[in-house]
């Protein structure tokens, strides 16, 4: 997993930091997940839209060309991010911990003992039903922003790492459970 | 896959129908009045609300299912956005039953599961028959069970390669009850809870019901809802003033009659009126104690519901509690889950001899303390904080030759506070976070510590490690480290709370509070220096708590270095980590106060 000169560009991802484990082992998601991701970028923009419409409407008025044009800029820059994220997420089982790669701006990895883990879901919202996708979620012990969630995964991979995450989690118990 | 009981889908059922029902009604009811709808709208949208909530209420039902299946809790919920939940049964915090009247009448129950993780109750199961209660707390218990035998027998067969001192007395444990001739480190301990434990270790093990701990008469349910102040309850009494306001005026107007008053009017224009100061003295004095006298009846009659028919009982590894005169509440606390031990009493409790004796588990997420389970037991004064680490083998000793005050003695005892450089120090069994303050390495700086934990793999409390950066930054400069721990949010926000709750509170009624956490709980470590000088060392664990006052014996306790004292979180070190009990240990002891308590 650490073999850091072992370079592989796979998926046109990059190795994120030299002497960080490679991602091009590692798992990624689905590439249906950008969908999604746009799908909900195109949602919170017409939430926008229709603010700016009702300020138009009441308040001051607002010249169209910067409502659409807006609109039209935060999609695109909805896609440009979910295809970056996509090419950027990355998550492995490795031996003693759920190790994440994620985020397009600010960088972030996170590894959690399985030592930790207290539960998993899985979840699957409406829209990722219609799409046909499932998350993940693990939560760790510990009151708030605990959970950790993976997004994009078919169905049945979902289950398969549930059911992983929940057999690693009941193995490392012996050790120093919370 | 099982379903909920028919009878509690009929319950929740009917519950949304009224619900939606009292919806569709006040809609249609305020549609008519400001949109002009007809008349006829107000009794149809009611119908319409009633039908959809109790729809939804019946598809809720008939999504859920859940199964105990092998090691695991598996909850399939959600009508539209689905979800399925695994819990592993080994971290299950407490199984918690609450029945109220309703439920009682149903014969039905609500079981709740708690994990360490999240803010809310992991799964709830609203709700199930007594049988089926029995056969979840059953299987919870020995699953188990049946997980400490496998991981003790799995540390024995480690440790007789590499054998430690420390470490093959713990291996040397048996189970949860008590300690073993070979158990030299804490051999005085030993002693003093050799009879005790013995006795426990007579009772039948598989018993259904174990043995019982403490159980509270009439007499001392209502004595200790005498002592016990709560402080909500003159709040809620001053609330609830305005809806028995007739009565108040009355009372008002007798008092001043009483003072001499010559009223022709209401008491209010008599006040107005500016009466001479005396008179107004009295009655101010009159007025203020019969509140108070109506506050401390609010206080019992709170405290008896809430306590009514409280028993705690032992069976094998779990305590099993069970209480409350209307809604019945009852739980399993695994042993090896207590988070820490507290003993509180107050300047009545004191007087009369009582002190409450809180565990806690990580289970509960803030603001409920419903796991908190208060417990009368006797006690007696000992000495200041600030004498605590120096002196608590000295002040244990004097509690231990007072005749009803045997669990504060033992509790105490088995603190073992000391210096760890005292020559006869008895290393393996000092386990508890005073160790840690005393003993511990030089905080290093949180992130380094962190990424230490995390990297070594030891017993470290961080639950998982979080990196980030910047673009532009190396992966030298620019990281942010975060270490969440299983205290770390507790730590800062309701640790100041309840520092402030505890040991400065205002009237200073609670004097004094021991508490005593595994070392192998603990999260995460606060100190801070307050204005007044007072070094205080805060222990984040599952829930926090807090030294104050006891800076110089508590050497860890950092002077001057931190920039703002109250949000400095570090993880405990490593150095402490290795020394940290394993949770066999923390079961160790709490046999022993328990079995203290039976021998009561």
């Amino acid at each position: 997993m650490c073999g850091s000169e072992r370079f592989q560009f796979r998926s046109g991802a990059k190795p994120l930091i030299r002497g960080r484990p490679l991602d091009s082992d590692m798992e990624s998601l689905h590439p249906r997940v950008r969908l999604l991701w746009v799908l909900s970028t195109v949602i919170q923009a017409s939430v926008l839209g229709v603010i700016a419409y009702l300020v138009d409407r009441f308040a001051v008025s607002l010249p169209q060309t910067v409502v659409v044009g807006g609109w039209v800029v935060l999609v695109l820059l909805g896609v440009a991010h979910a295809i970056a994220a996509h090419r950027i997420w990355r998550f492995d089982l490795q031996d003693d911990a759920l190790f994440l790669l994620r985020g397009v701006v600010t960088r972030t990895d996170t590894s959690v003992p399985y030592v930790r883990v207290q539960h998993v879901d899985t979840t699957r919202g409406p829209v990722e039903r219609a799409i046909g996708l499932a998350s993940v979620v693990v939560y760790t012990a510990g009151t708030r922003g605990a959970d950790i969630t993976i997004p994009g995964l078919r169905p049945e991979r979902a289950t398969e790492l549930r059911e992983q995450l929940r057999d690693l989690a009941n193995e490392s118990e012996a050790t120093d459970a919370v | 896959m099982n379903r909920l009981h028919p009878r509690s889908a009929v319950l929740s059922v009917a519950r949304a129908a009224l619900q939606g029902g009292f919806f569709g009604f006040f809609g249609g009811s305020v549609g008519t009045g400001m949109l002009g709808l007809p008349a006829f709208a107000v009794p149809l949208l009611g119908l319409l609300g009633a039908l959809t909530f109790g729809g939804y209420a019946l598809a809720r039902y008939f999504r859920f299912r859940y199964e105990l299946d092998g090691d695991t809790l598996t909850v399939e919920s959600g009508v539209f956005a689905r979800q399925s939940r695994q819990i592993p049964l080994g971290r299950v915090q407490n199984l918690d039953v609450e029945q109220n009247i309703l439920n009682r009448l149903l014969g039905l129950a609500i079981v709740r599961f708690e994990t360490a993780g999240g803010s809310a109750t992991e799964a709830t199961l609203d709700a199930v028959d007594e049988a089926e209660v029995k056969r979840l707390r059953n299987y919870v218990r020995t699953h188990d069970r049946d997980e400490a035998a496998e991981s003790a027998a799995e540390t024995a067969g480690a440790v007789s390669g590499t054998a430690t001192s420390g470490r093959s007395a713990h291996a040397d444990l048996p189970g949860v009850t008590g300690p073993t001739p070979a158990h030299t480190g804490d051999a005085q301990t030993a002693n003093d809870f050799e009879d005790s434990a013995s006795a426990s270790d007579t009772e039948p093990r598989d018993q259904p019901d174990g043995s019982l701990l403490f159980a509270f008469d009439q007499r001392e349910l209502l004595t200790y809802a005498l002592v016990s102040v709560r402080p909500a309850a003159p709040v809620l009494t001053l609330a609830s003033l305005p809806l028995g306001m007739d009565v108040v005026w009355a009372v008002l107007r007798f008092n001043a009659t009483l003072v001499g008053a010559s009223l022709n009017g209401p008491v209010i224009r008599w006040l107005a009126s500016s009466p001479e100061s005396t008179r107004l003295a009295v009655f101010a004095a009159i007025s203020l104690v019969q509140f108070l006298l109506l506050a401390l009846v609010v206080s019992v009659a709170l405290t008896v519901i809430e306590y009514y028919g409280f028993r705690l009982t032992q069976a094998d590894g779990d305590l099993r509690y069970e209480r409350g005169l209307l809604r019945r509440y009852s739980g399993n606390i695994p042993l090896e889950k207590v988070q820490t031990v507290t003993i509180r009493e107050n300047v009545l409790m004191r007087r009369f001899g009582y002190a409450t004796l809180a565990v806690e588990t990580a289970g509960y997420s803030g603001g409920n303390q419903q796991s908190t389970q208060g417990v009368a037991v006797p006690s007696r004064p000992a000495r200041k904080c600030t004498n605590w680490p120096v002196t608590s083998n000295r002040s244990a000793t004097s509690i231990s030759t007072a005749r009803r005050s045997a669990p504060v003695g033992a509790i105490s005892r088995a603190f073992r506070w000391r210096r760890p450089d005292s020559p006869q120090s008895p290393t393996p069994s000092t386990r508890w976070c005073l160790r840690q303050a005393t003993g511990g390495s030089p905080p290093s700086s949180f992130s380094r510590s962190c990424q230490r934990h995390t990297s070594a793999g030891d017993t470290a409390a961080s639950t998982s490690m979080t990196r980030s950066w910047r673009p532009g930054a190396g992966s030298g400069g620019g990281q942010r480290a975060l270490c969440r721990t299983t205290g770390s949010r507790r730590c800062s926000s309701r640790g100041r709370r309840s520092s402030a709750a505890v040991t400065w509170r205002p009237w200073g009624l609670t004097r004094r509070v021991h508490q005593a956490c595994s070392a192998a709980s603990l999260g995460c470590t606060t100190s801070t220096r307050t204005p007044q000088k007072n070094s205080e060392t805060r222990y984040g664990t599952g829930s926090p708590h807090t030294l104050q006052g006891c800076g110089q014996a508590t050497g860890a306790t950092r002077t001057r270095s931190q920039p703002r004292a109250h949000s400095t979180i570090r993880p405990y070190t490593s150095s402490v980590a290795s020394a940290s009990p394993s949770p066999t240990r923390t079961s160790a002891f709490f046999a022993r106060v328990s079995a203290t308590l039976i021998r009561r």
